[in-house]
């Protein structure tokens, strides 16, 4: 396995506190020297002018394949996470043929390692099916590679199971992933209750839909001592409940998509009813978009992608009709930059997501750590863009956001993420 | 008019709403002769594309191509390709391929004739979108205010207090009524069960009252909305009779309202639910006077878009 040195990039970790113009070896996917004068390498990076960050970890990615692969192929998805600078991705998938069992993660492990770009984790359904009744076999799954199970993206789990869930869960040291929204009091909601949705007759669910149900997830893992993760946390209430939870010692972590840390709900009055803001959870109001950011730059969150690869069948319709969530991958960590600068960045979308699923491995640029690092310049915000790009910027909400930060290399197990090929076709 | 569609009163100036309510003026006159038909709109095509079951509002719409010599197509979602999975974007473009030059659209979700206007060339009016708007509504309900008070357009509804009572979270017909009558000078006041009452409907420009005698207190009309029971989720309502005897324009409260106060509702009425029967007939309300209006509001409306178009504006 080649050497390889990033020089003169100015190197972010949150980990070691390191915050310095210097060079960066990797070597035999590990890295293998941080500092000026390592050893000699076969190959130099000049990163003048750039910033390294440890690779960024999305604790909340739905993969499309199998199922939907018109949308996004699995190595699509992999492509277009190192693209953004992730080279981890937590998967999961929503529902049947999706993988609900051991051969069907075992499966999806198997391809993803013959597969350039981000790393593939698996995240298994929490329940037989997704139907949210029965549970899943989780100790199969854990042996076949899957690291987390959850109930996203599928029928939630019923309230009557889910601590059971959860500290079944527990017995094979899987990350429980759950929403902390009450589906009953979320109901069919699209939008917040408030004044937007006043206005535009949106029906609507109130935030505490939210801080309900985190508070049954946090009392459920207080008594299952299982670790446990809230994907999809979007409100003041809930996040300081989480926070609460933390300081009494339970092992819970949250995650906010990157659409409601840089988006109010009063975005949907300036693009009334454009189907890319149909989002799960909606958007919420300023005051929790402010807690957001705020809790990212202290580092007390962390940010996701909440990637969802729909297509025009599912987001060119009326939007109470839109699937919820769109295409992030790409643009998830440079937006996330442009708003809280590096160190933050680094440590809500590397630190914390390797933290919250108990690998010590990666989301650091530490000598021994996985040679998984970023490279970004920063300038003029890029425009346009074709085909996939094009589209995928319409079906995202953050579509009109043009980040300055942009990926100019992507590094996992140390080696250059090629062209972003998919099937030696090159994926736009 | 500044916009080339009809899809939300909130996008509209007062001076909008004048020039459509002055329209309609003329236009009602000419419903009053015994020849009922000009030729503003020959050799127009005027769809309607219904998503959701409606007779007067379609009725009404048609009948207002009709007058104005316009040739009408009737599209509904039942007999449709819709039916057979067809997108509501793909049937406007198809519909829009036939050389529409307007579409009137009713749709059962929040925004689709928004989503209408930007996939399609074609003028769009907005005849009902879930809970959002039903802006001709809104514009034949002032229309009828002002013919009930003697005032011109311009004059608008300075001075007015209008009630509306009832489900006004789940009403498009309200929110149209209140951006359009405070926009025209009146005062609106709201009142009906909590479950039915927007914690924040001030936001609206209406002014909330804790209870309907409250609110009717020398008003001088009153709307009371329908109770629509196939948009009214789960626990928001006892009753019948409980919302009759505490929410409903009873025999003795429309004899408490003020001389001279006229009664409203959009329809269909549910008698002896929102509205006892004997003041649903009575001299006081309005009702086929609103329908005989929407009409004339309609002509108006569709000739202000077309004829607008024709002249090459936005």
């Amino acid at each position: 396995m080649t050497s390889l040195r990033i020089e003169g990039a100015r190197v972010v970790c949150p980990a070691s506190g390191l915050d310095d113009v210097t060079d960066v070896t990797l070597q035999g996917g590990r890295i293998g020297y941080v500092g000026s004068g390592g050893p000699a390498c076969d190959e130099t990076v000049d990163g003048r002018g750039q910033l390294l960050l440890p690779g960024a970890i999305c604790l909340d990615t739905q993969l499309s394949d199998p199922g939907r692969e018109d949308n996004e192929t699995l190595a699509q998805t992999l492509a277009r996470a190192a693209q953004g600078g992730i080279t981890t991705v937590l998967g999961h998938a929503p529902g049947p043929p999706a993988p609900s069992d051991a051969p069907g993660v075992r499966e999806l492990l198997s391809r993803a390692e013959t597969l350039p770009g981000a790393r593939l984790l698996m995240a298994g359904h929490v329940s037989v099916h997704g139907e949210g009744r029965a549970l899943a076999d989780m100790g199969e799954m854990q042996r076949a590679g899957a690291v987390a199970v959850t109930d996203l993206c599928q029928a939630r789990l019923s309230r009557s199971i889910l601590r059971p869930a959860m500290e079944y869960a527990g017995s094979f040291g899987l990350l429980f992933v759950t929403s902390p929204l009450d589906v009953a009091l979320a109901g069919k909601a699209i939008a917040t209750e408030g004044p937007v949705s006043t206005a535009l007759g949106l029906p609507a669910s109130p935030a505490e839909a939210e801080v309900v149900g985190a508070v049954m997830a946090i009392e459920c893992a207080r008594r299952a001592r299982t670790r446990v993760h809230l994907a999809g946390l979007t409100t003041r209430a809930a996040l300081a409940r989480v926070r609460a939870a933390q300081d009494e010692g339970v092992a819970v972590t949250a995650s906010c998509p990157i659409a409601h840390l840089l988006l109010d709900e009063s975005e949907h009055l300036r693009r009334r009813f454009d189907p890319a803001l149909r989002l799960l959870p909606p958007l919420r109001a300023a005051e929790d978009r402010h807690a957001l950011i705020a809790a990212a730059q202290e580092g007390a969150v962390c940010v996701s992608s909440q990637h969802r690869a729909w297509g025009p069948v599912d987001k060119d319709v009326e939007f109470e009709r839109a699937a919820p969530g769109g295409p992030t991958l790409r643009v998830a960590l440079p937006l996330l930059l442009d708003e809280v600068g590096a160190g933050a960045a680094a440590r809500a979308m590397s630190l914390l997501p390797a933290q919250a699923l108990g690998l010590t491995d990666r989301g650091k640029i530490t000598e021994g750590a996985r040679a998984d690092v970023v490279l970004l310049s920063s300038g003029e915000p890029g425009v346009g863009g074709t085909g996939h790009e094009a589209r995928a910027r319409r079906h995202c909400a953050l579509g009109p956001m043009s980040p300055r930060h942009r990926v100019t290399a992507c590094f996992v197990d140390g080696r250059r993420v090629p062209d972003f090929t998919d099937g030696g076709r090159t994926v736009r | 008019m500044t916009l080339a569609h009809l899809v939300s009163i909130d996008e509209h100036t007062r001076e909008d709403l004048v020039e459509i309510l002055d329209s309609a003026r003329s236009f009602d006159e000419l419903l009053q002769r015994p020849l009922r038909k000009v030729p503003a709109l020959r050799g127009k095509t005027i769809v309607n594309m219904f998503f959701e079951n409606s007779t007067r509002t379609r009725l009404s719409f048609e009948l207002a191509a009709k007058r104005l010599s316009a040739d009408t197509v009737n599209f509904s979602a039942s007999s449709s390709s819709t039916s057979k999975g067809e997108t509501f974007i793909d049937t406007a473009r198809n519909i829009e391929a036939m050389k529409a030059d307007l579409i009137i659209v009713r749709h059962e979700y929040a925004g689709a004739a928004d989503l209408l206007r930007r996939v399609c060339s074609s003028a769009v009016v907005n005849a009902g979108d879930g809970m959002h708007q039903h802006p001709t509504q809104a514009l034949l309900d002032a229309y009828t205010l002002l013919d009930h008070f003697g005032r011109p357009a311009i004059d608008g509804l300075t001075g007015l207090t209008v009630a509306i009572i009832g489900d006004i979270a789940h009403s498009r017909v309200a929110r149209s009524n209140i951006g359009c009558l405070t926009k025209l000078g009146a005062t609106v006041r709201v009142a009906g069960p909590r479950t039915m009452l927007p914690a924040d409907v001030e936001s609206l420009g209406a002014l909330p009252f804790p209870d309907v005698d409250s609110a009717l207190d020398g008003v001088d009309a009153v709307m009371m909305l329908r109770i629509q029971k196939e948009r009214l989720p789960a626990g928001r309502m006892a009753s019948d009779s409980d919302y009759r005897n505490r929410f409903g324009l009873s025999v003795e409260r429309a004899a408490r309202l003020k001389e001279g106060a006229c009664i409203l509702h959009p329809g269909p009425i549910n008698r002896g639910v929102e509205l006892a029967p004997e003041v649903a007939d009575s001299a006081q309300a309005l009702v086929l006077d609103q329908v005989e209006h929407g009409v004339a509001v309609r002509m108006a409306v569709l000739y202000l878009l077309l004829s607008h178009r024709a002249e090459g504006e936005p």
